[in-house]
């Protein structure tokens, strides 16, 4: 794509082109405001569970924007609104399955809140039972193999669902048939209050590795990352496609580090500004920042697990 | 930028205001969707057209139903724990499949969640999938595919998905299985809507109902009792390929007037043997086989208790909650008028089914228990 930046002041040498940057900037920005709205909607009492995505923005709307939005499949949970945003459904339409009021597309008040459905968008009805889902795309990649097309299913959850056994049993049957199926692990560190290190003594990425798939680990707050990294494997896993064998498929581990997405990270500075801001956090690479606060974490979670 | 986030903030405003202009959504909708308004599986049943004298077990008639529709159909596709050849699955239901219908039928991981889940996202891909769980015993991984993803899908969505799959369950005991080889599920997934629950107690019904069940746009649970598939009383002469015996339809399998046995699967052969005992008594009993427990047939009941004026529920489950609990509910309800006498129920006792061949029996209904509930019934 051309990247027209004369006369913005940009520099020519940027990662990705200025239009994709504005596209994500207003979807993750649409997001934002819808999550502020809301709020008072929830405080009004006229709807009973949000999740929000604050922090998920650029990873959910980027992936929209990296996969093709109604040719690829979508698994998703119950922390995906950007990625509805993302793929185009209507506003109006998330408020109303917010609000689970009359004309809801989405399942018309049946579903709870953030539960996103669209045949047209191949955004496929999910539960609130994290885990399931995956499996069931990977029943879906059977599907698409089974007809010759070239679609990949993303499928994602948060890390904590990583400690369910659908998940591994995911991981083994797309494995055993080389699946399409793009796992998506969003791992905010919490899975509503327990912190990965209480969920495994291992690491997602390296679970899936263990199943013979490759694993990328990338900063979910980058999109840059996102945007060098995942295209050709994106790309690889549809020329796999055909009527006979997918060569290759992966398993994206993507963490958004130390990201909370409940009432604590809205407390943090960086968060009270718009969603550009957020990619301020370090990412989780150092030894030394590992060490420090896998340290800590433990120690939290041998504290909480004592019995009293 | 400035002008960008006034724009959006406006335009996500607006988007709410409409979405909150919204009333609640219609309450006279709430039974919407639970299953498809395809009524083609749920008509009259029609008498079946034998292709030869020959009887077949319960066994070829599954084995053959299948074959015929995933000829008929090519979006049908099965796996399961050791379903391919040469074994054909642990009973041998599915032999000859594999290998007829190549990358069609295979075997999957020892996982039941799994064999479940992928069928479910299968379906939901415009497939047909009809999958076996090699015990009823061990299909608990499955629970949330089975409860909470399957059932909900054409619910959760108002329609706008559905999830067809089949589940094949082996059940049933009097096979010397012990406790984790003869469970029985009906009741359970008598709990959850928006599945079809069939338990067919002969040759011909099972190839009629897996016939069914291979074009149901709805889940369904076909459930196979172990010790009738290749029992000689439940052989039949085989129906053709056009056989279809419609969900939520019983048949009187004896008739009688003067006390009605409510029944399923294995014990369906304790009540015949009860009536000719009780013929010689001058008691003269009518059998109903429910063949589906979803739909129930209260019709073909109703009608028959009416007549009757007292009647019995057997069944092979454990008795506390098991399905005849409903059965009894229903005909109290509605035939109370009718009745002569206490609505019986006789079932497997309340505990797991032991491996010791006489605690087996001792725990598990027997005719001798169906004749003492018959005379309690009928001493009123």
């Amino acid at each position: 794509m051309a990247t027209s930046t004369q006369g913005l002041g940009i520099a020519d040498n940027m990662i990705v082109p200025h239009p994709i940057t504005l596209e994500l900037y207003r979807k993750m920005l649409t997001v934002f405001y819808v999550e502020e709205r809301m709020k008072a909607f929830v405080r009004q009492g006229k709807c009973g569970f949000q999740a929000s995505t604050r922090g998920h923005e650029k990873l959910q709307v980027g992936m929209t924007m990296l996969l093709k939005p109604g040719h690829d499949w979508f698994f998703t949970y119950y922390r995906s609104k950007a990625v509805a945003v993302g793929l185009g459904m209507p506003i109006k339409d998330i408020f109303l399955g917010m609000l689970g009021r009359e004309g809801d597309p989405n399942s018309n008040g049946r579903n709870m809140p953030e539960q996103w459905s669209s045949r047209k968008l191949r955004l496929v009805a999910p539960t609130a039972v994290t885990g399931t889902q995956y499996l069931n795309a990977v029943g879906m990649a059977r599907a698409v193999k089974a007809d010759g097309g070239d679609e990949v299913v993303y499928v994602s959850s948060g890390e904590g669902a990583t400690s369910e056994g659908e998940f591994f049993e995911a991981l083994n049957w797309a494995s055993r048939e080389k699946l399409p199926v793009l796992f998506t692990v969003q791992n905010n560190d919490y899975a509503i209050s327990v912190p990965q290190t209480c969920q495994t003594g291992s690491e997602v990425h390296r679970i899936a590795q263990g199943f013979g798939m490759p694993a990328l680990r990338m900063d979910g707050t980058w999109f840059e990352h996102l945007y060098e990294a995942l295209p050709p494997v994106i790309e690889a896993m549809r020329h796999g496609a055909g009527p006979h064998w997918w060569r290759r498929w992966l398993c994206g581990s993507i963490p958004t580090p130390r990201r909370m997405t409940t009432a604590s990270i809205v407390a943090k500075p960086s968060c009270r500004r718009s969603p550009v801001a957020i990619r301020s956090s370090k990412p989780n690479g150092t030894c030394c920042g590992m060490v420090s606060s896998l340290m800590k974490k433990w120690l939290r979670c041998a504290r909480n697990s004592r019995p009293r | 930028m400035a002008s960008l986030r006034a724009e959006l903030k406006a335009e996500v405003d607006r988007a709410a205001e409409e979405a909150d202009g919204h009333p609640q959504p219609d309450e006279s909708t709430v039974m919407a969707h639970i299953y498809s308004n395809d009524l083609a599986l749920l008509g009259e049943a029609q008498p079946p057209q034998y292709i030869s004298g020959n009887e077949v077990t319960m066994i070829d008639a599954i084995n053959h139903g299948l074959r015929e529709e995933m000829e008929r159909n090519p979006k049908i596709v099965m796996w399961g724990e050791d379903v391919a050849d040469p074994k054909g699955g642990v009973f041998g239901v599915t032999r000859g499949l594999s290998s007829a219908f190549p990358g069609r039928v295979f075997n999957s991981p020892l996982a039941e969640a799994s064999i479940a889940g992928v069928a479910a996202g299968m379906a939901i891909g415009g497939y047909k999938p009809i999958v076996e769980m090699q015990f009823a015993d061990y299909l608990w991984p499955a629970a949330l595919q089975l409860r909470d993803e399957i059932p909900t899908v054409r619910w959760r969505s108002q329609g706008e998905w559905e999830c067809p799959v089949v589940v094949r369950i082996a059940v049933g005991g009097y096979i010397k299985g012990g406790p984790w080889h003869s469970a029985n599920v009906e009741s359970f997934f008598a709990h959850i809507p928006g599945w079809y629950v069939v338990y067919p107690s002969c040759a011909e019904d099972a190839k009629g109902l897996i016939k069914a069940a291979a074009r149901s746009k709805d889940p369904v649970i076909f459930l196979e009792h172990k010790g009738l598939y290749r029992r000689v009383q439940a052989k039949t002469p085989e129906p053709d390929a056009d056989y279809i015996v419609p969900f939520g339809k019983g048949v009187i399998r004896r008739e009688g007037k003067d006390l009605t046995v409510v029944t399923w699967g294995s014990t369906v052969y304790m009540a015949l043997e009860l009536a000719r005992q009780m013929e010689k008594d001058g008691v003269s009993v009518e059998i109903i086989d429910l063949r589906s427990i979803v739909p129930l047939d209260e019709d073909l009941i109703y009608q028959s208790v009416r007549k009757t004026s007292r009647v019995m529920i057997a069944h092979e489950d454990t008795l506390t909650a098991g399905f005849g609990a409903e059965v009894a509910a229903r005909i109290a309800e509605n035939c109370i008028g009718s009745l002569d006498g206490p609505v019986v129920r006789v079932a497997a006792k309340d505990t797991f089914v032991p491996s010791a061949p006489n605690l087996e029996l001792a725990v598990l209904p027997s005719v001798a228990g169906l004749r003492l509930g018959a005379e309690k019934a009928l001493a009123f």
